[in-house]
């Protein structure tokens, strides 16, 4: 049965030439679990809002929406609010009281419903996504995953028909985003809720959702099942391949005459069943390093506060210059701790940091922080604190005269950003975010970038970029060390990768031994070879070894 | 279990607000060294007696100085101890001294078992139910205060890796100080755009809002308030129509003895040491249940 219709729906912000969502239409069955896809910009969370009353920007609508066969403008206002529950990117500024049990009651507080009904759907939402262990606690002591469920759960408890979520596992570490993931699943196979939402990370989506709508700017590419999406895409070599998961992209460098597959198993089967593996093993470009390490750690030992756990326990590493060097680990494992040691923000207790040979102690911090060291925070909002991204650029050339406009404009250029000096740093996508705050630091021409989780957010596009952009960095011999959670964004852009664990790191190696070793932690492309050709961990390297063997 | 806290808010609210009124408004040490007793013997079941030994080294010398110094003070009453100099230090003022050090350290005693009982959030609850409005408010606000805090640390940390304050100076400092508050203003009105949203999105202003909190009044609560009533009307009674407080100066003048004194003081006992009592029987039964287990 239909539930949601819209028939040439465009929408044009005030101001803007351009339509941010143009001529849609599409017709959603009740019970189907859809998934819009694009890069950054494209109007899907435009698109998604127009959906929700309450939340629609204001600008000028045309065409109609129809939602279970009335149209949009003629809903009454509190049918609407509980019929479509809309959960949004950021789990933090989403929550709005201090404790989770209120947060889960705010909704139905707000229809008016008496408290022993607000009682019985509470306790039930809190079964149901397992909350009852954090029920009573403040909203802020809890991590992002439970945080985003508790806003999934806190909308969910209104009952609606449709949920549209808009790019809800952005902000989430990969685990507790794949935890999300199932739990809308969950909830689209067991109460057969309708459920619309936007996301990039599609290598857990695709395969679990019924329909794909694909935007470009403001437009609808396709709107299809999976498969077909996937399929066509693959056809016409269109760059959102980069989004698409590691299995379609084997198939897509291949051009078999076979279905596509999405899942890492369809994916295995296709490679097995299409391509030999004579030639078993892939070989890797040869890793050599400078010999001159940028960075060491001796014995490092680091703890918050007096009473606190040992975060680090005696951890020992060596960087050398010039190469891209990935931390990998899961969440509290020392990560951000460890940048926080290299760029002098802490100290140890005890071992020792040396930069360039040196013991940090030694140089002064201008020395560090100006032409040494720069270091891009998770958040990259953190960075900027001027009215236009020009304006902060120009805290870091220090001379207002021409020398400086033309540093920036070089930095700009470098980074592709040349478009937006002029825009308020807020106003802009994740991605452009991470190039202006990237581009600040650039300015200030260190030797040694320290980069926490920046794919955080990043659309797969914006993710080839800033490999694009942090290759060039290397080639000018700069030193790149990650924290990141992303494996295969680790795969493609690390020259060598280690693991965080138990306070210390386990293993640092080139990304094709480093991963082909794992068998959980590793990329959808490596999941896929494994146990046919050795050491390929990208999708293409798997493309590649693909070729060499040929059909068999 | 069901402990003295984990009853219905208001009801502890109402039951500090009678003790404690009851021990700070009665000079009468009888009534002072009962609510002291009590609320040493709730604090020492509720958070230990190694805390209550604590407690106790404090306020011990709080009391000595109290009686001690009162004399030094007031030179009222008839019965001269000695002279100090031209000053003469009567029995009736070093007593008055120590009944009234008594009572301050009741009441300071009884102040923290309250703080320890009705935690903010309750507390919020029982004002939430005169003022809606206000609650909301104010419980948007202890969501903000530590997201705010934690996003100017990081700001700041950015802003010092950058190298925005690495060049010393007075002058610099405070103008990168400036730079963050500013940018701390723009995000917060940032968040506060999707806050509003989230808040829209789920029905916000669209009718009258009901109040729903997770404390509900059941058999036990009813049971509670009906006997903390009894008591304090007890003593509410007495006192209104008895005199029942000491008088000191110029001698000691004690209550007159009657039925209705002894009421009182019984009443006030009982209800000084039910939290106690409640603490002690649950943490019995507890016991047994799991020696059954």
């Amino acid at each position: 049965m239909e539930i949601l219709r819209t028939e040439n729906l465009s929408f044009t912000y005030p101001g803007s030439a351009k339509k941010a969502v143009c001529d849609i239409s599409l017709s959603v069955s009740g019970g189907d679990f859809i998934v819009v896809c694009g890069e950054s910009g494209c109007g899907k969370t435009t698109l998604l809002k127009l959906f929700k009353k309450e939340l629609a920007p204001f600008g000028k609508r045309e065409g109609q929406i129809y939602i279970g066969g009335v149209p949009h403008d003629e809903a009454s206002g509190s049918d609407d609010v509980s019929r479509i529950g809309f959960v949004l990117q950021d789990p933090d500024s989403q929550i709005v009281t201090d404790k989770v049990w209120h947060e889960l009651a705010f909704g139905l507080e707000n229809l008016g419903v008496d408290s022993q009904k607000i009682r019985r759907r509470v306790s039930e939402m809190a079964s149901y996504f397992g909350i009852q262990g954090w029920f009573r606690k403040n909203t802020d002591e809890l991590s992002g995953g439970q945080k985003q469920l508790l806003n999934l759960a806190s909308v969910m408890v209104m009952q609606p028909d449709i949920l549209i979520l808009d790019e809800p596992t952005s902000q989430l570490d990969p685990i507790a985003a794949a935890d999300f993931i199932a739990t809308l699943q969950k909830l689209n196979r067991e109460l057969g809720l309708t459920i619309i939402m936007s996301e990039h990370r599609l290598e857990d989506v695709l395969p679990v959702a019924d329909k794909v709508l694909l935007m470009r700017d403001g437009a609808a590419l396709y709107f299809d099942t999976p498969r077909c999406v996937a399929s066509r895409l693959a056809a016409d070599g269109d760059r959102m391949l980069y989004g698409m998961p590691g299995a379609v992209r084997i198939y897509s460098g291949l051009r078999v005459d076979a279905p596509c597959p999405l899942t890492v198993r369809e994916g295995r089967s296709f490679v097995r069943g299409n391509f030999g593996n004579d030639i078993s093993g892939y070989e890797a470009p040869g890793y050599s390093h400078s010999g001159e390490a940028a960075v060491e750690l001796k014995g490092v030992w680091y703890r918050y506060g007096r009473g606190g756990p040992d975060v680090l326990r005696g951890a020992e590493l060596t960087v050398y210059r010039g190469e891209i060097f990935c931390i990998l680990g899961g969440n509290g494992t020392g990560k951000t701790t460890v940048l926080g040691i290299i760029s002098g923000l802490l100290e140890p207790f005890t071992g020792k940091v040396l930069l360039n040979g040196k013991k940090i102690k030694s140089y002064r911090p201008v020395d560090i922080y100006r032409g040494m060291i720069s270091y891009l925070p998770q958040d990259p909002k953190t960075v900027f604190v001027r009215e236009s991204v020009r304006e902060d650029l120009m805290e870091m050339t220090e001379n207002d005269d021409d020398e400086g406009a033309k540093r920036i404009s070089a930095v700009a250029e470098r980074l592709g950003i040349g478009g937006l000096l002029d825009r308020h740093p807020y106003d802009l996508s994740g991605g452009e975010q991470q190039k202006c705050a990237l581009a600040k630091l650039l300015l200030l021409e260190p030797k040694i970038v320290l980069l926490d989780e920046p794919t955080k957010g990043l659309d797969a596009f914006s993710k080839r970029e800033l490999i694009k952009i942090l290759k060039e960095l290397q080639n000018n011999g700069v030193t790149v060390i990650i924290v990141t959670h992303d494996v295969e964004f680790a795969a493609v852009a690390a020259e060598r990768c280690a693991l965080m664990f138990d306070g210390g790191f386990v293993s640092a190696d080139t990304p094709e031994r480093f991963f082909s070793d794992n068998s959980f932690y590793t990329t959808a492309a490596n999941r896929i070879a494994r146990g046919w050709y050795h050491g390929a961990v990208t999708c293409e390297a798997v493309v590649e070894m693909c070729r060499r063997n040929g059909g068999g | 279990m069901r402990n003295f806290g984990s009853y219905h808010p208001l009801i502890l609210m109402l039951y500090f607000a009678s003790v404690i009124m009851t021990s700070m408004f009665t000079l009468n040490p009888v009534i002072s060294v009962t609510a002291l007793c009590g609320a040493a013997l709730f604090l020492s079941t509720v958070s230990g007696a190694r805390e209550a030994r604590k407690l106790i080294l404090i306020y011990v010398p709080m009391l000595i100085l109290f009686s001690v110094t009162n004399p030094f003070f007031s030179h009222n009453g008839a019965t001269t101890l000695f002279y100090l100099g031209n000053n003469s230090i009567t029995l009736e003022s070093l007593l008055y001294g120590a009944v009234s050090g008594v009572t301050v350290i009741s009441v300071m005693l009884w102040y923290k078992a309250y703080i320890e009982t009705v935690t903010s959030d309750k507390f919020l609850y029982v004002f939430g139910r005169l003022m809606p409005k206000a609650s909301l408010v104010i419980s948007t606000v202890f969501r903000f205060i530590p997201m705010f805090l934690r996003q100017s640390k990081r700001v700041a940390s950015s802003q010092k890796a950058m190298g925005l304050y690495a060049s010393g100076g007075r002058f610099p400092r405070a103008r990168g100080a400036m730079r963050v508050i500013s940018a701390l203003v723009t995000w917060s009105l940032e968040n506060a755009m999707d806050t509003a949203a989230s808040m829209k999105a789920r029905g916000y202003g669209q009718r009258c809002r009901s109040g729903y909190s997770i404390y509900s009044f059941g058999r036990h609560d009813a049971a509670l308030l009906l006997l903390c009533a009894v008591l304090a009307a007890a003593t509410l009674v007495c006192n209104a129509f008895f005199r029942v407080e000491y008088i000191f100066y110029p001698v000691i003048v004690a209550p007159e003895h009657g039925k209705l004194l002894y009421v009182f003081y019984i009443s006030y006992a009982a209800l000084v040491f039910l939290p106690c009592l409640i603490e002690l029987k649950e943490k019995a039964k507890w016991k047994y249940f799991e020696l059954k287990i």
